[in-house]
Formats: C-alpha cells, structure tokens, sequence
C-alpha cells in the first residue's frame, strides 16, 4: 500500500472536520502532519535526477501546505487529488529553476544554449553529426570552449519530470516497460538490469536498446520519438548516475 | 584537425578527479581526430567507465591513461590503475561498466597483472550516431 493509498483511505470524515477547523493552527499542522507521507512519497518519484533528497522533501512539503491553505472542500474534489497535483507542481518549478545539477558559469551556460542551438541546425543541414569544427565554423566560439559546453551539457538536468523513477517492485523485464515485448530479454540483460531501477523507464529503455540492442543514437532517437540529442543528453545522464551508485 | 601523431601519456592519483581530466584529453583528442560530437561524447563515456570499472575493482594510488593514433583517424586508448592483481574483483558478467566499454568502443580488452590492472580499446569515427 503506498502513502498515497493510505491517506486516501483514512481521509474523508477526519480530513472534513480539521478543514472546517481552519484556521486554527492545531488543525493545519494536523493536516500537515496526516499528508506528509503523500508528500514524501511524491518527493521520492522526483529523486535520482540530481537533487538532494531532504531538499525534495522540503519542497514537496511546502507545496503541502500551500494545498492545505489554497484547498476549497467545497468544490468537490478530494484533498489528496488536489495536494498531489500542487505538490507535483511545485517540485517540477524547483526542478525547471535548477536545471543546472552542478555550478557551471553563466557564460559556459550561455556556450552550452548556442552550441545545443547550432548543433540541432547542422545535424538538419548536414544530415548527420556536426564534428567540433562544424561548430566552430557556425559560432565564434574556440574549439575548446565547444568542448567545454559539450561537456557542461553533462549538467544540465533535463530528463523529463513527467516520468516518476524508482519501481523498486519491478522485475527484470517490466525494467523495459511494455513497448519493448518484441525485444527478446537476454540472460545479460536480467543480470544487469536490477541495477537500474532508479532509473526512469525511458532512460532504462535507452540504455538498453544502445547497450543490448546495438542501435545507434539516431536509431534509438527515431524509435522512441525524441531528438538524437536529447538521447546522447539521457544517455549520459543515466550513466553517470549509475557510475554514482558504485 | 588531425594532428594526433604521437602517443599521448597523462595520469594523475587514483581519483575522481583524475578522470575528469582523462575525459577532458580523451575529448579534446577526439575532436582533433575530426570525430563528431556523438562518437566524442561516447568516447568520454568510454574513458569513464574504464576509470570507474578500475578504480572499483580494487584500491590503487595512481590511475593513467595512453592515447595513440590508429591509421584511420581512430585513436587506440590504454586506461591503467597500479592495483594489487591480487585484490583485484571484477564480474564482467554484471559490470555495467564493462558492457558499456564493449558496445562503444572496437576490441575491448580488460587485463590484470602484476603491475596492474588495464582497459584497453580503439576508438573510431563510428559508428555512435
């Protein structure tokens, strides 16, 4: 039973009466208290994408309290539904104003966007991947300030905030998700993948269609609908986590 | 920018660290070879792991890495730790690290001795996108 599941099911004549109680300070902290599983749960979805733990949980709580404040019972709708969407909401403004994991210098940012910018025209234009000099001969930019902002990509956390990780009660082959039943699942594959639950399930999927499958970026970008950058950017990203889990 | 000519040698202490700095070269190099940016990112990726599959296989104090020219623009990488052989543990069976190695790079090689433990590979223009 997750926490989710469990406010639900104790909510309604105990969560009525404290909400008719409002705004007695007693009251709030006790709604406070009888939702922070919910915010916590939800907090630990967001995790694994870079960000401290403790910090989700914060967040996730004050998004708690401004649903407890903001929270009309009479408009027919549950506490629960409407707490999860405005915690939801408020990790997913913590995540878009941090989407730089790690300090990297406001003008390597601004190589990174105009290099990211270049690099999706070349790859139109030439139909394939620019080389580092491709780029150079677009910006007036060094060629180690183009490496230098490849690199910062690295940091910047853009994996996508509407995929929840961690299905820690997932067996080898749902790590695929159900797109991927036509891939037969190699004894490899069920060695390795319980180590990737922490993973989304598109990252997981990525890793092993490049890993297991042999499909190159631009394969698995066209497969899964996305653009061949934003793979190599997913690629990495779920790799360097990995590496950080030992 | 093909100037690659001569065989590159750079180390440092065993150390997350040092690997930034192997990716840094092994990157720059790659660039010079005329590789683009996704082989570039893959050979980054690939000099990590080696790092990592090593500096977790067993305690060392000095962690190195050799870049020399192929003949076709690739580049033959040689990433080495001075670990005790004896205590050395890796199961490549379930080493992510060792997985990754094989699938992007050509010829992978993990080696065990008395003067250490190495990953080594070639690297080449393709195919990664």
């Amino acid at each position: 039973m997750t926490p989710d599941q469990t406010v639900r099911d104790a909510e309604d004549p105990v969560v009525a009466a404290l909400f008719e109680r409002l705004p007695d300070p007693a009251a709030r902290d006790e709604l406070a208290s009888r939702f922070l599983p919910l915010a916590e749960h939800l907090a630990r979805r967001f995790g694994g994408r870079g960000q401290q733990h403790d910090d989700l949980v914060q967040v996730a709580s004050l998004g708690l309290v401004n649903a407890i404040d903001r929270f009309d019972p009479d408009r027919g709708v549950r506490f629960s539904t409407f707490a999860t969407a405005t915690i939801v909401g408020e990790l997913k403004r913590y995540f878009r104003d941090r989407g730089w994991g790690v300090r990297v210098p406001r003008s390597v940012q601004e190589a990174t966007m105009q290099v990211n910018r270049v690099m999706a025209d070349l790859w139109q234009e030439l139909g394939r991947a620019p080389t580092v000099a491709d780029v150079v001969a677009r910006t007036d930019l060094t060629e180690e300030s183009v490496l230098e902002a490849l690199d910062a990509s690295r940091a910047y956390t853009s994996a996508s905030l509407d995929e929840p990780v961690g299905d820690s009660g997932a067996v080898a082959g749902d790590l695929l998700g159900d797109h991927d039943a036509r891939y037969e699942v190699s004894e490899e594959w069920l060695a390795m993948a319980p180590k990737l639950r922490t993973l989304s399930e598109r990252e997981r999927r990525i890793l092993y269609l490049r890993f297991f499958q042999d499909m190159t970026q631009t394969e698995i970008a066209e497969d899964i609908g996305i653009s061949q950058m934003h793979v190599s950017r997913l690629l990495t990203q779920s790799l360097a986590r990995l590496r950080e889990q030992g | 920018m093909n100037s690659l000519e001569e065989p590159i040698v750079v180390g440092g202490p065993a150390r997350a660290e040092t690997v930034a700095l192997l990716r840094a070269i092994a990157a720059s190099v790659a660039a010079r070879r005329d590789m683009d940016v996704v082989a570039i990112e893959e050979f980054r990726i690939a000099v990590d792991e080696a790092a990592t599959l090593l500096l977790l296989g067993g305690t060392a104090t000095r962690l190195e890495m050799s870049l020399l020219p192929t003949p076709d623009a690739g580049v033959e990488v040689r990433v080495r730790t001075d670990v005790d052989a004896s205590a050395f543990q890796v199961d490549r069976a379930t080493s992510w690290p060792w997985r990754v190695i094989r699938q992007l790079t050509h010829g992978a090689e993990l080696t065990v001795a008395d003067a250490g433990a190495q990953v080594a590979f070639v690297v080449g223009k393709g195919p990664g996108a």
